[in-house]
């Protein structure tokens, strides 16, 4: 079979089969050809995708769409024109290995959002991880992205939002959109509370500042808690931690706060120190996707026999708790 | 030949476009899931009208099934490197249209095993290749190909509904020997045909 194949004669059932064997980027690149393929790869073909905006960046298992701006193209020269949303647009692509497509736009964030809906409705995603890192997106784009999202779901695995440009109400906005179930990152300063819930495994925040006792309590379904820059106090820590060693933190693997309004001389549960200074050890877990280290603990003992490595610098203000 | 095909020694009659009949083994014709939904425990009464696949593409496609009545049970698609000689010799001397229509007809019968190695060796040459060199390995149709592939299809749903109906006919002469099964059965079959006749009319 050496002449062209005309595979738009197969029926629609047989394409699809066809389709099966093809990755994100091939599949991408069929839809291009045809608005029959279109129409399969979105009716059949569900892909969970990851985006972030930081990279510009659209992943499908390891296959990824980036959008960049055309200042970047001397880098990678384009080798070809692809069309996003029903054709309307066209942008410049180049290939920067086989699992990697790099896309040109005038403007990076318009066309990483062009891109984020065109391959939304090819491949009838749902988003896994929504990273809007990207410190200087415009405000409406991020909360369009977020709205291309949310159409299709109420629940994301992960959310990290670090921006300059949004406000507090953009952010408390975006967050309540979403039901985050196994990790939310905030890399943002509150001036005020800005009412997030706290519903997935991980949390981590880092300008904690308005992070008071009852937010904190919020957390106790948590496995994995990290804040930073948070102000925190003796008490605050002291009634978190008895929760803890009264068991109302049943998931709860590591926590670490580093706050610098805490005493020098911090202590929990009736132990003499909170640094092991003879024993120089340092523990480290893998836990929620990240690899915490615990430098000279104490090790502590529950009453129902949980065990965990505690430690406080009183250098930095941290405190760290790490159940073994 | 019209008994239920409860061993491999029943043969039964396929009858194609053209009106030809020609022998199947009953364990050749049971990799088919389209036929098991339809004939298997109810028989046939008369030749089994696959009447929208010609017969040279029909033979094709039960050449396969015979070849493989040994073979160990379906377990996913196999990579082309790992078929045997027989198998590629028997897609190899395949022209493009007997293929298409094989990998058609092999679609409608429901043959997973056929269905999959025809599908995967054409993603084969899709695979690697960026918009522009697909556009060389494939021939897109024009508006008029398209139409009148259209009206194939629409000959084909008819073709399926026929055959729907005669297996519902089948099933009502058998009805007072196994009469809440076949009653199921049919109902199955009836809801499978409808839906592959949607999907034929929804191209």
């Amino acid at each position: 079979m050496n002449q062209p194949f005309t595979i738009f004669f197969l029926s629609s059932v047989a394409l699809r089969h066809v389709f099966q064997f093809l990755n994100p980027i091939e599949l991408f690149e069929i839809s291009q050809c045809s608005r029959k393929a279109t129409n399969i790869i979105s009716g059949t073909k569900r892909f969970e995708m990851s985006v972030e905006s930081s990279s510009g960046s659209i992943v499908f298992n390891n296959y990824s769409f980036m959008a960049l701006g055309r200042n970047r193209q001397a880098e990678y020269p384009p080798t070809g024109i692809r069309v996003f949303d029903g054709n309307t647009e066209s942008a410049d692509v180049c290939y920067l290995s086989e699992n990697e497509l790099l896309i040109y736009w005038d403007c990076p964030y318009i066309g990483f959002k062009t891109v984020l809906s065109h391959l939304v409705h090819l491949f009838n995603s749902t988003t896994s991880h929504l990273g809007l890192k990207n410190v200087s997106m415009p405000p409406h784009i991020c909360l369009s992205i977020v709205e291309l999202i949310r159409n299709r779901q109420t629940e994301i695995d992960s959310l990290a939002i670090s921006s300059t440009t949004m406000s507090v109400e953009d952010i408390s906005r975006i967050v309540n959109q979403f039901k985050v179930s196994e990790s939310l990152e905030i890399y943002q300063y509150f001036p005020s509370d800005p009412n997030i819930p706290f519903t997935s495994k991980s949390v981590y925040i880092s300008s904690s500042s308005w992070i008071t006792l009852k937010h904190l309590n919020s957390m106790k379904h948590c496995t994995v808690i990290r804040l930073r820059e948070s102000t925190l106090t003796d008490e605050d820590m002291t009634s978190f931690l008895e929760s803890w060693n009264s068991g109302e933190c049943p998931n709860l693997q590591y926590l670490l706060i580093r706050s610098n309004v805490l005493s020098k001389n911090f202590k929990v549960f009736g132990l003499p120190s909170l640094q092991d200074e003879v024993n120089k050890q340092w523990f480290e877990k893998r836990i929620c996707g990240i690899s915490p280290i615990i430098y000279c603990p104490v090790e502590y003992k529950r009453d129902d026999g949980v065990v965990a490595k505690i430690h406080f610098d009183k250098n930095d203000g941290d405190i760290q708790l790490m159940v073994m | 030949m019209t008994s239920p095909a409860s061993s491999s020694e029943v043969k039964y009659l396929i009858e194609s476009s053209e009106g030809n009949t020609f022998d199947v083994s009953g364990a050749a014709l049971r990799q088919s899931n389209t036929f098991n939904a339809m004939f298997l425990n109810i028989g046939a009464d008369g030749p089994i009208p696959f009447t929208d696949y010609n017969e040279a593409t029909l033979k094709k496609v039960f050449e396969y099934c015979e070849h493989s009545v040994n073979e160990e049970n379906y377990s996913g698609p196999k990579h082309q490197d790992d078929l045997s000689k027989w198998d590629l010799n028997f897609f190899n001397e395949m022209d493009q249209k007997m293929f298409i229509d094989v990998i058609n007809a092999s679609n409608f019968l429901d043959i997973e095993r056929l269905t999959s190695y025809c599908c995967e060796r054409i993603a084969r040459m899709l695979r690697g290749k960026n918009t522009q060199e697909m556009i060389k390995v494939i021939t897109l149709p024009t508006a008029e190909e398209l139409e009148a592939k259209q009206k194939v299809e629409e000959k084909k749903a008819a073709a399926a509904k026929k055959v729907a109906e005669k297996a519902a006919e089948t099933a009502e002469k058998t009805e007072t020997l196994e009469e809440l099964p076949v009653q199921q059965l049919v109902q199955t079959t009836r809801n499978k045909l409808t839906r592959k006749y949607l999907s034929f009319s929804n191209e």
